[in-house]
């Protein structure tokens, strides 16, 4: 065998050897050691032999059956040959791009056992055309077409022009850089093949993403559009022609706010407020002001114009205190803060001061769009009537030109706004509105929603992912692909993934994607595939060695364990928060036993056998009401059930302890009624239940393009 | 995947990244108030707890519904006690250490069988 060199660094020849020596140890046979010569041929027949992906080591010994490797070549080969099948069943290549990549394999292992393997390991130029090779072929797939056999053709010529390097005299210079230069060649020749084939698909991938980074936006200003109104107008009766505006030309105008400015600017947290503040607006009922101020029996129809000529000749008392009633509902007097109205009472929507969760404030914490407040009477203030005027009279105004739906349309744009204002003039004089609750506009709701959050940890693995980078996308139940992210898109948070013929496959969110990543489901590609593997198993292997060896040395040292750590006293509050605890467990005790003996005195057998069977039959999820500290009755839900320990530990929603009982305590206190059964826990599905099982069957790529 | 049996624990742990569910809020009585799911990576686990990395505090003594999603498994559902918490080295996130209820209703026993499956 040529000279091992050394490996230099850390990690000594001899401990090397030694480490894969002891990972893969020669079987035991009784074959004599096969001749150096004749081992290098049969690696130079396999590099250009058609053979069935598998143990190269096996087709080694079908061609020697009378003779095997020694142990320090067996070790090297057998690394090697384990390296590739673990990374080809790790990454899932086609079946039909494998055999030319075992044979390429052959031709590292040549040069393992006439360099060294750490020689070979370290940036091998033979590796990194293995490397490339194994790159292309990523997402090759037969029905691909002529690409498909080009690609493979390319490989095989590759690796058949691989087996053409020499290994012996490979310690003289120049010999050895011809070689280099020659695996340079074609290292260059396969980049230029790789470059060609993307120049093809690129035409096609920029068009895709130029596409596809208009409808994720058109789709994604349409859901939060959607959802806003939605949230706005859920459970507000609203006259026909405001759910029409808001439904129609304002969503739509919405939707262009969110694609041209987006989700943070200015113009869409001002159309948030108007939304807002249009629908808060139409809350108001009888008013009836014009028929005070005229006094006439038979007063004009409220029209705006008639309303405003009222404010503007004061014709509607304003002064001397008087207030004006409005029937919202049941009697609920106070104040109210105006949303987008600041205190001078001028309209503050051009205010960059966000408020802080734009309600509006009665006595009583009255939220705007809630049941209280279509229910609630008052009376307003002159103060507070004048901020109302000025809020309908500046609202369409404020409207107009964030209209954007109807930005080159300016009669219709006025019709719209018309009815907005007449709709005002009748709730202003008290005209009778007929109002109806709307149903939601349709919303593709997001798969997680707002009931799970992914840990930063996950997200930010998504986000450090690199454009180009392929994933193994393997999901149970289905074909396994390949898959490249082509288009990230930061603040949609969306990611867009081709296969190799530049073919749309998946898009979804940072988040369900980081979902994949946890699951095992989208597995990333190393770009360097076979040479971070084997580096990254050398160190495995080496490390484990080390280990042993130091472990083997303590044990034959025979040194003490370390003493366990003393634990620190504890602190006063500690001390404090045990007294407390032991306290209210005295108590807890105390009144169970003073339970037990009602329970025992007041009911018979059969009533207590009762209370036992339904102790029984609670599960895990059981709402009672049971005693809590202090035994102040509590809602709270089962949330461990020992039954062999005779154990039922209570929760609140949050996890924290409520309390802890025995069998015959729930059942005394149930007898007592001291206890409740809220809900028995018969299985349903729960919010934890559901956001698992929606990521669950989600899994799966949308179309597979080919 | 490593194994470690360190410090003379009895489990081994199985130093791995797993997707765990943690039902940091659950649902209200009547269901009209929907729960709270955190959804992150284990560190390491074993038959009778697990590790793992969260953005913000869980208390300790919490005793929560966690669900293991492991690829070709159906999810595992189970109870868990923080025992412990601390700041992790690694991110600016929160280590807590679990430890989990032997409980009727849960799928504590599968938990045992896929960890010992894993070890082997």
């Amino acid at each position: 065998m040529a000279q091992q060199k050394d490996t230099g660094g850390r990690i000594t020849l001899k401990v090397l050897q030694a480490a894969l020596a002891r990972q893969y140890p020669r079987p035991d046979s009784k074959l004599p050691d096969l001749d150096e010569k004749v081992l290098l041929e049969s690696l130079t027949r396999l590099q250009v032999m058609d053979i069935a992906p598998g143990s190269l080591l096996e087709q080694i010994a079908k061609l020697n059956p009378k003779s095997r490797p020694n142990q320090e070549d067996y070790a090297v080969l057998c690394f090697l040959d384990n390296c590739l099948s673990s990374l080809l069943e790790k990454i899932k290549l086609a079946p039909e791009v494998q055999p030319p990549l075992y044979n390429g394999m052959a031709g590292l292992m040549r040069a393992s056992l006439a360099e060294g393997l750490a020689a070979v390991s370290r940036d091998h130029r033979a590796l990194k055309v293995l490397d490339l090779l194994i790159n292309l072929s990523i997402g090759w797939s037969s029905k691909l077409g002529k690409t498909a056999t080009d690609t493979l053709d390319h490989i095989k010529t590759t690796v058949s022009s691989m087996s053409m390097v020499a290994e012996s005299q490979i310690s003289d210079p120049k010999i050895r850089q011809s070689r280099d230069k020659f695996l340079d060649k074609l290292c260059n020749d396969t980049l230029a093949f790789a470059a060609q084939e993307q120049k093809r698909t690129s035409r096609l991938e920029d068009r895709l993403v130029a596409s596809e980074t208009g409808l994720l936006k058109t789709s994604r200003a349409r859901n939060i559009a959607a959802g806003m109104l939605n949230q706005q107008m859920q459970d507000k009766p609203l006259p026909a022609e405001v759910i029409r505006f808001l439904q129609g030309p304002w969503f739509d105008s919405l939707q262009l706010i969110l694609v041209r400015e987006g989700v943070k600017s200015e113009s869409w947290f001002r159309a948030t407020k108007l939304t807002e503040t249009l629908i808060w607006t139409m809350g108001f009922e009888g008013l009836d002001l014009l028929a005070e101020a005229t006094e006439d029996p038979d007063p004009p129809a409220p029209t705006r114009a008639n309303f405003m000529s009222l404010i503007e000749d004061d014709e509607v008392p304003f002064d001397g205190g008087q207030r004006v009633a409005f029937n919202r509902g049941p009697n609920s007097e106070g104040s109210i803060d105006f949303p987008g109205v600041s205190a001078d009472g001028l309209s503050d929507f051009g205010n960059d001061q966000p408020h802080e969760d734009s309600t509006f404030l009665m006595d009583g914490d009255v939220q705007p769009g809630s049941a209280d407040e279509g229910a609630a009477q008052g009376q307003l203030s002159k103060e507070e009537q004048q901020k109302l005027y000025r809020i309908v009279q500046d609202l369409p105004g404020e409207l107009k030109p964030l209209l954007l739906s109807l930005e080159y349309q300016d009669d219709a744009k006025s019709v719209e706004l018309d009815a907005i204002e007449s709709v005002h003039t009748s709730i202003m004089t008290g005209a009778a509105i007929a109002k109806e609750i709307c149903g939601p506009l349709p919303c593709d709701s997001e798969l997680l929603g707002r009931e799970a959050a992914v840990s930063q940890t996950l997200i930010s693995q998504v986000i450090n992912i690199p454009a180009g980078q392929w994933f193994v996308f393997d999901a149970q139940g289905e074909k396994v692909n390949h898959i490249k992210l082509l288009l990230k898109l930061d603040d949609l948070q969306q990611l867009l993934f081709t296969n190799r013929s530049g073919i749309k496959v998946l898009q979804t969110s940072f988040d369900e994607f980081a979902y994949l990543m946890s699951s095992g489901v989208a597995t990333p590609i190393n770009p360097n595939p076979l040479s971070t593997h084997i580096r990254n198993r050398l160190n495995t292997i080496v490390s484990r060695f080390a280990e042993h060896q130091k472990s083997a040395a303590a044990a034959k040292a025979k040194q003490p364990k370390p003493a366990p750590k003393e634990p620190a006293p504890p602190t006063p509050e500690e001390i404090a928060q045990t007294r407390k605890r032991e306290e209210e467990m005295k108590s807890t005790q105390l009144f169970l036993k003073a339970v037990e003996e009602k329970a025992s005195k007041s009911a018979d057998q059969q009533t207590l056998e009762q209370a036992q069977q339904k102790v029984d039959a609670l599960l895990v999820g059981a709402w009672l009401r049971i005693p809590g500290p202090g035994q102040v009755p509590t809602d709270c839900k089962l949330g461990v059930k020992l039954q062999s320990a005779d154990k039922y530990i209570f929760i609140d929603r949050r996890g924290v302890k409520v309390g802890e009982f025995n069998r015959q305590q729930l059942a005394a206190m149930l007898v007592t009624s001291d206890c409740e059964i809220i809900d028995s826990g018969i299985e349903f599905e729960d919010t934890l239940e559901k956001v698992v099982t929606g990521l669950r069957q989600h899994r799966s790529l949308q179309d597979e393009g080919e | 995947m490593k194994v470690n049996n360190l410090d003379g624990r009895i489990e081994a742990r199985i130093e791995s990244n797993f997707t765990i569910f943690i039902e940091v809020l659950a649902s209200s009585v009547d269901h009209s108030s929907a729960g709270s799911i955190v959804i992150c990576n284990s560190l390491d686990v074993s038959s009778s707890g697990l590790q793992v990395v969260v953005d913000k505090p869980i208390p300790v003594d919490s005793i929560l519904r966690l669900c293991l999603d492991v690829k070709d498994r159906d999810p595992i559902y189970v109870v868990g006690e923080v025992k412990w918490q601390r700041p992790d080295t690694e991110s600016d996130g929160i280590r807590h250490g679990f430890l989990l209820f032997e409980s009727d209703d849960t799928d504590i026993d599968a938990w045992k069988l896929a960890i010992r499956d894993l070890t082997a």
